[in-house]
């Protein structure tokens, strides 16, 4: 579970989990929706499969990333993204106080 | 490997305490002896039975972990009225735990349908609509077992056994026509 909270800790994870909700996509794809380097996003990648929460499988040359995920954990998923706007939200009210 | 032996354990535990309620209840109550004897001798058999036709193990012991659970479940409420712990006006007891249990592992299913039904081919040209249909499947029998779990928790039983149901047919109704649409909207 503890890799599943960390997979999920991450911005740019949350995207590619939220670009995989809507359909299964190749890593050449997920990777040009991002300003990361490849080794970068492949970094990514691996941390999510890791976890779990993506299943690679590879077709011709390029390798196919879907989702694997449970409702609990996108429910924590959401949660997290939650909890990342009100820490951000709470960021920007405390700039404008300043 | 950890997670056959787990399997495993669960089930050898679990079988093991609706055993071991089994008899106790057998020499609590012994003019029901039959019937204790019957709801003990039950879950071995049938384990073995499931173990002898099917490769996958790990999925069989899982589930003999859970039935064994919901026929301990009545059990031990029966055994703990029989010793003078619960009440022994309260006959409803058994049957709401078992209705709340029953919510509960219907969720716990709902939320893995995304996760462990993966069965489609990512490059069909449906894989998106798929992947949307088991996602909605997975919220829904979540949801559903849920609603299920807390109508049993807080409604009088006889009222529960309807409405527990009305979440639940909810569910399958909106699945059924989930899959439908494709069809319908071919037809139209």
């Amino acid at each position: 579970m503890s890799n599943v909270f960390k997979a999920i800790s991450d911005p740019t994870r949350r995207q590619v989990l939220a670009l995989l909700r809507e359909r299964p996509m190749s890593a050449g794809d997920l990777a040009a929706a991002f300003d990361h380097s490849k080794p970068t996003m492949s970094a990514h990648f691996n941390v999510l499969r890791e976890a779990g929460l993506i299943e690679a499988s590879r077709h011709g040359k390029s390798i196919i990333y879907r989702l694997k995920m449970s409702v609990l954990e996108e429910a924590l998923m959401g949660l997290a993204e939650t909890v990342g706007l009100d820490l951000g939200a709470a960021a920007e009210r405390k700039g404008e106080t300043t | 490997m950890t997670n056959r032996r787990s399997a495993l354990a669960m089930a050898v535990i679990a079988v093991a305490l609706a055993e071991a309620l089994a008899i106790w209840l057998a020499f609590l109550v012994p003019d029901r002896r039959g019937v204790w004897m019957f709801a003990g001798l039950t879950m071995p058999l049938l384990w073995s039975g499931a173990e002898s036709l099917r490769r996958d193990k790990d999925s069989i012991r899982r589930s003999v972990a859970v039935a064994a659970m919901l026929i301990a479940l009545p059990l031990g409420v029966f055994a703990a009225r029989a010793q003078g712990l619960v009440a022994a006006d309260d006959a409803a007891l058994g049957v709401r735990l078992v209705g709340i249990a029953t919510g509960l592992i219907i969720a716990a299913y709902g939320n893995v349908i995304p996760k462990k039904l993966v069965c489609f081919d990512p490059m069909a040209p449906d894989a998106a609509r798929r992947q949307a249909l088991q996602r909605f499947c997975g919220w829904l029998f979540v949801l559903a077992g849920l609603a299920n779990a807390a109508i049993w928790a807080v409604a009088p039983v006889k009222q529960a056994a309807f409405w527990s149901m009305v979440p639940l047919a909810g569910a399958l109704i909106l699945v059924a026509m989930r899959f439908a649409r494709p069809a319908m909207r071919k037809q139209a």
